[in-house]
């Protein structure tokens, strides 16, 4: 993985609010064909890195690059149109239908042969059947896969997950996990923000763990379990070692 | 080509999702009857010339309700976050801003069109001046006001409690603009007024500045 060279990359960025630090020195890398799972606990830092990443925040100090390039404010919108966004609120407009909802993120980002595309797409997350329902009836789990095919319609090459399980029952919750892995063989990158280490830890490649505004862990998730992973994550965030 | 697209795309959707809400459309309109209900009974037509006092009535009217209306035009995008969503798209946010403004200016000229029509049965306006003038004015104050209004309600969106400093930062800068338009109303109603007018130019000006200073703004107020 580390022979290629990494579609998103950070390196000494350091982030504040008035007096408060909220990133400090953070450097990542984001590789096509890999899915990057970023722990942390609560007031890490994820949700300004992820605002960061999806250049809804401004860096304080530090590079970004997306491809090599400096992000700046001409080539952001080129930026955004390679980022698929899903976090726990759906983004959907729940009086709109499922296909109203896709036709007018696919017109916003100008998708070729959208009809097609949004056929397809609800296809894939399994919601073909109810196109013509507004998204205010749908259940939590339901909405979610509308919202991974409304980020998938864009075919963007970086997609970023912030907390995707949240409010998903068991079910919903394995639902997705298919769906995530489908996503890996695809050419896209896949950072993953999240809590919990169960439902993920099967997809992912590589494991990081923000701490305190800092990259605390970056390391490959193959070969560990959920028991090593856990004792990792606690001893990154805690200092203390677990035997 | 493809900013207009944007602003019809975002229009088309807003327009659509507040037909079906309803929410928003229906308290503001129940809104505006009751307080012209409750003015017509309020007032003595035998000691109050309504020609005369009740064009400010009319617009005090307005906005209130407007603003209830348009308070909610970038809030409801917060719901489930599809403001983000938005402002993450690939497109000039300034079409985002417009397309919302046009709403909020075509869901207003309905409002002021019902308002107006059960003005002249409830408050019994008799009408002097020529139609034409009258709804041009009424459309230039309408103007200002959506303009204004829409680029608040961005910069309030994202605030805890936002609704309630809506008005708070909203209506004193709309003071000459209102003041304006009461004026000409009367004068509408009354002795008629010409193009030349000075209150008719500062309607004119306010439009211009504050469309303009709002299309180049609306970046910077839905950013952090």
């Amino acid at each position: 993985m580390a022979e290629i060279p990494p579609i998103l990359s950070i390196k000494g960025l350091s982030k504040r609010f008035g007096h408060v630090r909220v990133l400090e020195d953070v450097s990542l890398d984001v590789h096509v064909g890999e899915l990057l799972l970023l722990l942390g606990p609560n007031g890490a830092g994820k949700t300004t890195l992820t605002r960061i990443l999806t250049t809804l925040t401004r860096a304080g100090r530090g590079t970004f690059l997306f491809r090599g390039e400096s992000v700046t404010e001409k080539n952001r919108g080129a930026l955004r149109r390679e980022i698929g966004y899903i976090s726990h609120q759906t983004f959907l407009y729940a009086h709109l239908t499922a296909a109203e909802n896709l036709s007018f993120y696919g017109r916003l980002y100008g998708v070729h042969e959208l009809d097609v595309r949004i056929g397809t797409m609800l296809e894939r997350v399994g919601l073909a059947g109810v196109a013509d329902r507004q998204v205010g009836t749908f259940s939590r789990g339901m909405q979610q896969r509308l919202s991974l095919a409304r980020v998938l319609l864009t075919d963007p090459s970086i997609l970023i997950l912030d907390e995707p399980y949240t409010g998903l029952d068991p079910e919903g919750s394995r639902t997705l996990t298919k769906l995530l892995a489908g996503l890996k063989t695809e050419s896209r990158a896949v950072l993953m923000i999240t809590h919990d280490l169960e439902d993920c830890l099967e997809v992912a490649d590589r494991i990081a763990v923000l701490h305190k505004g800092r990259i605390a862990l970056d390391t490959p998730a193959e070969g560990l379990t959920l028991e090593s992973a856990r004792r990792q994550y606690f001893q990154a965030t805690t200092g203390e070692r677990v035997s | 080509m493809r900013y207009f697209r944007v602003v019809a795309l975002v229009f088309g959707k807003d327009f659509k999702d507040e037909l079906r809400r309803k929410e928003n459309m229906a308290s503001s309109f129940l809104f505006a009857l009751l307080s012209l209900v409750l003015f017509a009974f309020a007032l003595d037509p035998t000691r109050v010339d309504l020609n005369q006092t009740g064009s400010g009535l009319l617009w005090l009217i307005i906005l209130f309700a407007g603003s209830l209306f348009m308070g909610a035009s970038f809030r409801k995008e917060t719901e489930n976050g599809t403001l983000f969503a938005l402002l993450l798209s690939p497109c000039d946010r300034s079409a985002i801003y417009v397309g919302k403004f046009l709403v909020n200016l075509v869901f207003l000229v309905i409002l002021e069109v019902l308002l107006l029509a059960m003005a002249f049965v409830l408050l019994n306006f008799r009408f002097q001046d020529s139609v034409i003038r009258l709804a041009v004015v009424w459309l230039a104050v309408t103007i200002g006001y959506a303009a204004l209004g829409t680029l608040f309600a961005a910069l309030i969106a994202q605030v805890r409690g936002g609704q309630v400093i809506y008005p708070i930062l909203l209506f004193p800068i709309l003071i000459p603009l209102f003041i304006a338009a009461a004026t000409l109303t009367q004068d509408a109603l009354s002795t008629g007024f010409s193009w030349s007018n000075q209150w008719l130019r500062l309607v004119g000006l306010f439009d211009i500045l504050f469309f303009t200073a709002s299309v180049f703004l609306f970046e910077y107020a839905v950013e952090e």
